[in-house]
């Protein structure tokens, strides 16, 4: 019925509870065993742990222009200006993005820990070899991550454009970043071209030229 | 290769995740058979699971971000709890499941190397099926090679880099990983003392974090050269070595007395 206390504390002396080898015969000396960890809580614990180690990708995308459209990118034609920002690299250096006024900057908002980012990584990288000595400038902005990690990303994914570290999310949230990866396009002269939440593969066709195109729009 | 096994709506149950507790509820089944095989009760074993495989998660993460970067973290301690974004460090695994098993025998009233003997075989094995998981999900990636049995990682939620033929080191740890089982069951034909199972686990397995770093691209460096696994496996080999020494003595001074 109730609880019935038993004298654990003059049944458990050293080396007398290791010696019942089954948890039935402790049971039966002792009562049910009360000593452990409950296990339905601990399993719990593992499983909200296992569903701790999980990621969510979101995406949306909408289009106007033809050539923005087939790449899935939110062409923007209001002439917005691009908010201006200088951040740090993870080497130490700063840099501005009035710095790259006169060329399209690919603004490319990114995290390592989140696969959709690095699948488009690689693309980014040929489009930076292809496209940097025709004004093309490429730019990652990592959000909220340890410069050394963003260091060894960069080096082991042989990535050679510059990253950015945005330590307290304000470039990103001045750039309204609802998920990652995020690139932005901006023109020549600073306006905010386009939009791309979610990974594109750049190289292809049409990423190359929505590229050309706004390299050639002035 | 395949990062994630299942998922459900928006949450995804990471390979590497499932493996790891596949491997610690395996460990767990050997490690009891071992313990009754000891005549001690196998529940002190199948009861440390938790706090056990806990206390080793805890530890790898720990050790992680003091590691990796601890200045960043100490201004980002929030983000000592974004598990998600991954980051663990074994040789954390490791001190945290031996601080538990320590804890746990004087808690439980089991002798210390008993215990640990018998987790011995359970380790090595748990530690093989962790490493195929690691594989699967891409963590724990070798250094760039042309070698025939390179892989190249093509699926984006791997955390290895992509499209670049490396070093499988995960399936070399792995291997070396039922070697050193296959070394420990042969060691039990020869009975030694008490300890004798865990103290070759422990030179095994610094042995093989030795001779696996060198082509290991996914480790934390201690300064220019040393990696953090290369660091912990010298001081195990130190102390496992005076423990040797000592239990030699002890075993000559017994044999001295009969």
């Amino acid at each position: 019925m109730g609880t019935v206390a038993w004298p654990i504390q003059v049944t458990r002396r050293r080396g007398e509870e290791w010696a019942m080898r089954t948890r039935a015969d402790r049971v039966r000396r002792l009562g049910p065993d009360r000593s452990g960890p409950p296990r339905g809580a601990v399993a719990v614990a593992a499983l909200v742990l296992v569903l701790m180690w999980t990621g969510s990708i979101g995406r949306a995308a909408w289009a106007k222009d033809p050539i923005f459209a087939t790449m899935a990118v939110a062409h923007d034609t209001s002439g917005s200006e691009a908010p201006g920002f200088t951040l740090a690299t993870p080497e130490g250096q700063t840099l501005a993005l009035s710095s790259f006024r006169g060329r399209v900057v690919f603004l490319n908002f990114w995290a390592t820990w989140c696969p959709p980012c690095r699948l488009e990584m690689p693309s980014m990288e040929r489009l930076h070899q292809e496209f940097k000595d025709q004004g093309l400038a490429i730019l990652a902005v990592d959000i909220e991550e340890s410069p050394k990690l963003v260091a060894k990303f960069m080096r082991e994914f042989r990535l050679t454009f510059p990253a950015l570290l945005d330590s307290d999310s304000r470039v990103s949230s001045r750039y309204a970043v609802r998920g990652l990866p995020t690139t932005v396009l901006i023109d020549r002269r600073g306006r905010i071209a386009g939009r791309a939440i979610g990974p594109r593969e750049w190289t292809s066709p049409e990423g190359r030229a929505l590229i050309r195109s706004l390299l050639e729009r002035g | 290769m395949y990062p994630v096994i299942l998922s459900v709506g928006p949450l995804a149950v990471r390979t590497a995740g499932g493996m790891g507790i596949l491997a610690a509820w395996l460990a767990s089944t050997v490690a009891a058979r071992e313990m009754s095989r000891r005549s001690h009760p196998p529940d002190v074993v199948r009861d440390f699971v938790v706090p056990g495989f806990l206390a080793g998660f805890i530890g790898a993460r720990l050790a992680y971000v003091m590691l990796f970067d601890p200045a960043w973290y100490l201004a980002h301690p929030w983000q000592v709890v974004a598990l998600w974004q991954g980051g663990f460090a074994e040789e954390g695994a490791f001190l945290g499941g031996l601080g538990a098993a320590m804890w746990w025998c004087r808690k439980r009233q089991v002798p210390f190397r008993a215990f640990v003997d018998a987790l011995a075989p359970g380790l090595a094995l748990g530690g093989a099926i962790a490493h195929i998981g690691a594989f699967l999900g891409g963590s724990g990636y070798g250094t760039p090679t042309g070698l025939p049995w390179a892989v190249t990682f093509t699926n984006p939620n791997s955390s290895a880099p992509l499209g670049i033929p490396l070093h499988p080191t995960q399936l070399y740890e792995s291997a070396l990983d039922l070697a050193l089982l296959a070394g420990l069951r042969s060691l039990r034909r020869c009975p030694g003392a008490p300890g004798q199972q865990f103290l070759a686990f422990l030179l095994g397995t610094a042995l093989i974090r030795l001779a696996v770093d060198p082509v290991k691209a996914d480790v934390i460096m201690i300064g220019d050269t040393l990696t953090s696994g290369q660091l912990m496996a010298a001081i195990v080999l130190v102390g496992a070595g005076l423990w040797l020494v000592r239990m030699g003595r002890q075993g000559s001074a017994e044999g001295g007395r009969a």
